[in-house]
């Protein structure tokens, strides 16, 4: 092609396309170096509701609860609900007689639901026991317990839930902002 | 004969041998330029990415990049029958154009055009590819709706596995605990200036491969044909747009874009760990080594056509694969009726539809800021409501639930698209009345409207239940028909006690005696049902028993003496319920109820 034997225009493309890369790079890392780093939000202690609700619960049947988290968006912190797997193990007015599981999937981060036997994560088919264990399925390893407290509010006993996010597709169990 | 003259006979004679040896070699390889099909696949690839630019420009003027405002941005220029082909004409051809540059690079291996000297169009196309599905992964969170948000989160989760890069690169665009606000003006400023730029600097090699070969019609016409297919695709098929998207709200239909079904299907077989770390890193790496390889490859082989056939092997057993492991999730999906080929329950849309209902808060009241994202979603489990029945109703019946499904839908639009609060009002107005003609034409106690909030853990009297009030009450009228509907009927009152004692977070209109009251006499009305339409498979001895025991149960929960004493009463009542329903189980008639439902 005639136009390309043209000396000056062949060293403006090549000034141009190389150029143009290391500048849109030297952008984009730039950014990235600048950016502040977001805090990542770490077990907050969240209230889960009355004792009263969860004494009535069926031992080994697991009860999908509702809190409000916080979450950390760039610059701004919003709220919203999410939903927490409780077991009542025995009788008995402490935490210990009651276990929490994070329904967020420890394979990709789909969200668990519970079925008459066994965990469920639709996305990938991981499944899991009532215990949490690994049942089939590609996850790295079990749900994920959340810690319980039982405190005092409004004059009464609460069941608290402590919050955490763990990195998901790791064989071991990472908190994050830990 | 002199030495001279077998000389010039001999050499007369080699090169009449030479002649027809050289005329026996095949003919030559045909240069790597001269292929018109791949000149053509690439003009084709121009016009997408053409189009693909136009269509962005015009939809960037409409769309803002914000976590609150990226749904309903794109449902507003949605409103419009231009704005719909112009959001559709992108979605498809950024999905044709991945297909396209997929064949050019197969049909490029087919007939050997990775071939020096043409290997720098090879590269080309490969880098192309590359800036493709960079940009295919950076658009597909912009909808911010519940397929965009989890998809991304899912995706984020595996790039964040891959070792000592993946983490860094995962939080950078994640830019924060989740994908959100940050996150979208990340994956948006990538999609439409850092890869745009990018694509722009390859524009001009990419234009001089095209037109290496063939007129300027055939080119035109390649490109015409293109552009034709996408409109045409266009006006019949919008592009998807779901609801708002929140992980607070679990998403079971998350699936990738076709392209990355087979990855998707491999990680799913693949449990997670050492040997799936590998495979997102290996996977890759192979595809760079294999591309950035093949020209260098034919110095080795001897000969260049040797490399042919195990090219073309090659390319046939990654095809096949990738096909198998790609239908593999579709066909499992088909049969399980999710992602693609998801369907509703009534149950399902109506908790969802609820929830969204219960957050724009009761009528004549001033709406809450987000109101527009709630009718948005609003509209569409409507739209979704349309042919989806309770199993119990007759044609006849259906045709009107479809018309009040129909209702909604547009007073949820007229929501939308509200110009002023008393319009919004006379929307929400409209809504509602969708909403409570369904209901009473089904005998559904719901309140839609939601006025009294009860106030959590504030009773705590002497006795739970105020016993004179409980003596003057007269239990409400039942309206509701069938065994399941009356059964509905006490768990609603089971809940509404619950809630007047703080033990459940709801809404309720009545109080709690009035609504013990309401639960006795529905437990008498359960007790009479036998004869009504359970006798055909309920046993009628165990059918008497077990409704005298939940009487029994309901009048001791009215000696309740305070909320701690209601809940252990409650759960009483609650298992004599689970006892009935686990009796009542045979195979044809399973029954799957437990207290724990009511306390969620």
């Amino acid at each position: 092609m005639s136009e390309n034997t043209d000396p000056s225009r062949r060293d403006f493309l090549r000034v141009a396309v190389y150029g143009g890369v290391v500048l849109i790079s030297a952008g984009v890392g730039a950014f990235a170096v600048s950016a502040p780093r977001v805090p990542a939000a770490s077990g907050d202690l969240l209230p889960l509701g009355p004792l009263l609700r969860f004494k009535g619960l069926d031992t080994g049947m697991p009860l999908e609860a509702r809190v409000t988290i916080q979450r950390r968006d760039g610059w701004r912190l919003r709220t919203r609900p999410q939903s927490v797997f409780i077991l009542r193990s025995g009788e008995g007015a402490t935490a210990a007689h009651y276990s929490a599981f994070s329904p967020v999937c420890p394979h990709a981060g789909c969200g668990v639901h519970a079925e008459a036997e066994e965990f469920v994560c639709p996305c990938h088919d991981a499944r899991f026991g009532l215990d949490g264990a690994r049942k089939s399925g590609p996850s790295p390893r079990d749900l994920d317990p959340l810690e319980l407290e039982v405190r005092e509010y409004r004059g009464e006993d609460w069941l608290y839930v402590r919050w955490q996010d763990f990195e998901p597709g790791r064989p071991e169990r990472i908190a994050r902002g830990a | 004969m002199s030495g001279s003259d077998i000389e010039s006979e001999l050499q007369a004679e080699l090169a009449a041998e030479m002649s027809r040896r050289t005329s026996k070699l095949p003919p030559p390889p045909p240069e790597p330029s001269d292929d018109l099909v791949a000149s053509l696949c690439l003009s084709a690839l121009l016009a997408l990415l053409a189009l693909l630019a136009g269509t962005g420009v015009a939809m960037a003027l409409g769309y803002a990049p914000a976590a609150d405002d990226a749904v309903a941005s794109l449902a507003w220029l949605e409103l419009s029958f231009a704005g719909r082909v112009l959001r559709a004409a992108h979605f498809h051809a950024s999905n044709l154009v991945v297909l396209l540059a997929l064949a050019t690079l197969g049909y490029m291996v087919w007939r050997g055009l990775y071939r020096r000297p043409g290997h720098w169009r090879w590269w080309r196309v490969a880098v192309l590819l590359l800036l493709l599905l960079a940009a295919g992964f950076t658009g597909q969170l912009l909808p911010f709706d519940q397929n965009a948000l989890h998809g991304t989160q899912i995706r984020l989760g595996y790039l964040g596995d891959v070792p000592v890069v993946g983490p860094l690169i995962a939080d950078f665009l994640r830019a924060g605990d989740e994908p959100g606000t940050a996150a979208l003006a990340r994956f948006y400023a990538l999609h439409v200036l850092v890869i745009p730029a990018l694509l722009l600097l390859l524009l001009r090699p990419l234009w001089r491969d095209a037109r290496a070969n063939g007129g300027q019609y055939v080119h035109f016409g390649a490109a015409g044909a293109v552009l034709a297919l996408v409109l045409l695709a266009a006006f019949v098929v919008p592009a998807p747009l779901g609801m708002q998207g929140t992980l607070a709200e679990p998403y079971a239909d998350a699936r990738p874009e076709w392209y990355a079904l087979p990855l998707y299907e491999l990680l799913k077989l693949m449990p997670a760990g050492a040997a799936q770390t590998l495979m997102l890193v290996l996977g890759p790496l192979l595809f760079a080594v294999v591309v950035v390889a093949l020209p260098f490859a034919e110095r080795v082989a001897a000969e260049p056509e040797r490399l042919k056939l195990p090219a073309r092997i090659g390319l046939g057993v990654v095809l096949v694969a990738m096909l198998l492991l790609g239908a593999l999730p579709l066909l499992q999906d088909s049969s399980d009726k999710r992602g693609w080929f998801a369907s509703y329950d009534v149950e399902g849309l109506m908790l969802a539809m609820g929830s969204r209902n219960d957050a724009l808060g009761p009528e004549d009241a001033t709406l809450p800021p987000n109101a527009h994202l709630h009718a948005h979603d609003l509209r569409l489990l409507h739209e979704r409501l349309i042919g989806v029945y309770p199993d119990d109703i007759d044609a006849d019946a259906r045709t009107k639930w479809d018309a009040w499904a129909r209702d909604g839908a547009s007073a949820a639009l007229a929501l939308f698209k509200a110009a002023d609060s008393d319009a919004q009002q006379q929307a929400l107005k409209d809504l509602r009345q969708a909403c409570t003609s369904c209901h009473e034409a089904h005998e559904v106690d719901v309140i839609v409207n939601p006025l009294a909030q009860t106030q959590g853990g504030a009773a705590l009297t002497p006795m739970f239940f105020d016993t004179a009030l409980l003596a003057s009450l007269e239990p409400r009228e039942l309206r509701a028909r069938g065994t399941k509907r009356i059964m509905d009927q006490a768990r609603f009152r089971m809940r509404d006690i619950l809630a007047h004692a703080g033990i459940v977070d709801d809404v309720t209109d009545r109080s709690k005696e009035q609504a013990l009251v309401d639960l006795r006499h529905i437990s008498e009305r359960i007790a009479s049902l036998w004869e009504d339409n359970a006798g055909s498979w309920f046993d009628e001895d165990k059918w008497q028993a077990w409704s005298r025991e939940m009487i029994a149960a309901v009048d001791r929960l009215a000696l309740a003496t305070d909320r701690e004493d209601l809940a252990e009463r409650m759960a009483e009542l609650g298992r004599t319920c689970e006892a009935c329903h686990d009796g009542g189980d045979e195979p044809d008639m399973p029954i799957e109820w437990r207290y724990r439902n009511l306390l969620q």
